[in-house]
């Protein structure tokens, strides 16, 4: 068995895209990563999706293995795992999560997706949430993001 | 351990961009947007694939300008503006004209995502219209392109005000090693330079005059015709700077 890194982190507060962005990042950070290691071959890479995000997670895997092809990445076990989002006003203190930032997204803009589909930029980019979305309890925009926007590499195990 | 800077610019790395254009001032209101505007259209008018890239996050002015219904995701990023020659991305694209009240770790997050995940196509050059300031934004923008060939285009009123400001602009510059290849003082009048005193400079200083007709060209009429001989061979005076 190779040897266990954790924490290579990713990406911070939505630097990345679609999925298939997404999916480059990953690949290039990984193999950066790998040189500077000086690794051989990945076996087991833990990926960790922030929830604002929305990524999915077979078009990423798709992505991902298409463009490992022929490099230290392919044929590496990718096992995924999702951090729960939760917003903060910085007026009131108030705190909510994803399922309660759905509801009171504003809908006015978008972003047109491949398949014709309108997204929130939110989930392109967490923070833009003060944009978005107002404190359901003050009504003010000074928002933070406190978790769930990221998308880092927990977990690698290579040789 | 990778940071975000790093897989930052290895994605910036992988586009084709011959050469960067940061345009920069102490403050705002100055005209930056006005000349990043007038140079992206000028530059693309004489053949160069050139993009311009708004990242005055608070306050967009560029996307006022270049009217795009709504942005669109791609399989590698968001797709720019897309006409002839020229290229435009900019966060109002995305928000309009919503309030964007980011505090600073925000601003800085928001100017790399959106250097870094714009799908330019290949671009003889990219414009960067700066925030007003020395901020977050300034320094992120600095950092991601600290191995690109550059040009920076420091942008000024003849006020004293502005003239004050421009000089800690030029100071934050240097001390990150980053030299001025052009100083604009906008809306200048003639002999309005001697406001400058000892101010050191390493690049030319390039005076546009104050033309209505700029304000013309926003507002419909298009065309170069509208704009003063003078202020178009300022334009070309900071082309002939950029190409250098």
């Amino acid at each position: 068995m190779g040897n266990v890194y954790f924490n290579h982190h990713l990406s911070q507060g939505g630097d990345c895209l679609h999925e298939w962005s997404l999916a480059d990042a990953a690949v290039r950070s990984l193999l950066s990563f790998g040189e500077e290691k000086g690794l051989k071959k990945f076996i087991e890479i833990e990926i960790s999706m922030g929830e604002i995000m929305e990524i999915d997670k077979d078009v990423f895997k798709e992505a991902f293995l298409m463009l490992s092809k022929g490099t230290i990445l392919e044929n590496a076990n990718i096992i995924f795992s999702e951090e729960k989002a939760l917003f903060k006003c910085n007026s009131c203190g108030r705190k909510w999560d994803m399922e309660e930032a759905e509801k009171i997204i504003e809908r006015e803009v978008g972003v047109e997706e491949e398949g014709g589909e309108i997204e929130s930029p939110l989930h392109f980019m967490p923070e833009l949430a003060c944009a978005l979305m107002r404190c359901p309890n003050c009504g003010s925009r000074d928002i933070s993001v406190e978790s769930g926007r990221d998308l880092s590499i927990r977990r690698v195990v290579a040789e | 351990m990778i940071g975000r800077d790093v897989i930052l610019r290895e994605r910036f790395l992988s586009k084709n961009i011959g050469k960067l254009v940061l345009i920069g001032s102490g403050k705002g209101g100055v005209g930056k947007s006005t000349i990043s505007i007038f140079l992206s259209l000028f530059m693309a008018e004489k053949g160069n694939k050139t993009g311009l890239l708004d990242l005055d996050v608070h306050s967009s002015s560029i996307a006022s300008v270049f009217n795009m219904s709504r942005i669109r995701a791609g399989k590698y990023g968001f797709e720019p503006l897309r006409r002839g020659n020229l290229e435009v991305m900019s966060l109002g694209f995305l928000l309009g004209d919503r309030p964007v009240p980011l505090r600073g770790e925000g601003e800085s997050s928001v100017v790399s995502w959106l250097m870094s995940t714009t799908n330019w196509g290949d671009l003889d050059y990219l414009l960067v219209d700066l925030p007003p300031g020395t901020g977050d934004e300034v320094l992120s923008a600095i950092r991601m392109s600290s191995w690109m060939r550059r040009r920076n285009i420091a942008v000024t009123t003849p006020s004293k005000i502005s003239v004050d400001a421009v000089r800690k602009y030029v100071k934050l510059l240097k001390d990150e090693n980053v030299e001025i290849d052009a100083l604009v003082v906008n809306m200048s009048r003639l002999g309005d330079l001697k406001l400058f005193g000892d101010m050191e400079l390493t690049g030319n200083t390039i005076e546009l005059p104050f033309d209505p007709g700029v304000e013309e060209f926003f507002r419909g009429a298009r065309e170069w015709s509208s704009l003063s001989d003078e202020f178009l061979s300022g334009i070309e005076r900071i082309y002939e700077v950029i190409k250098q």
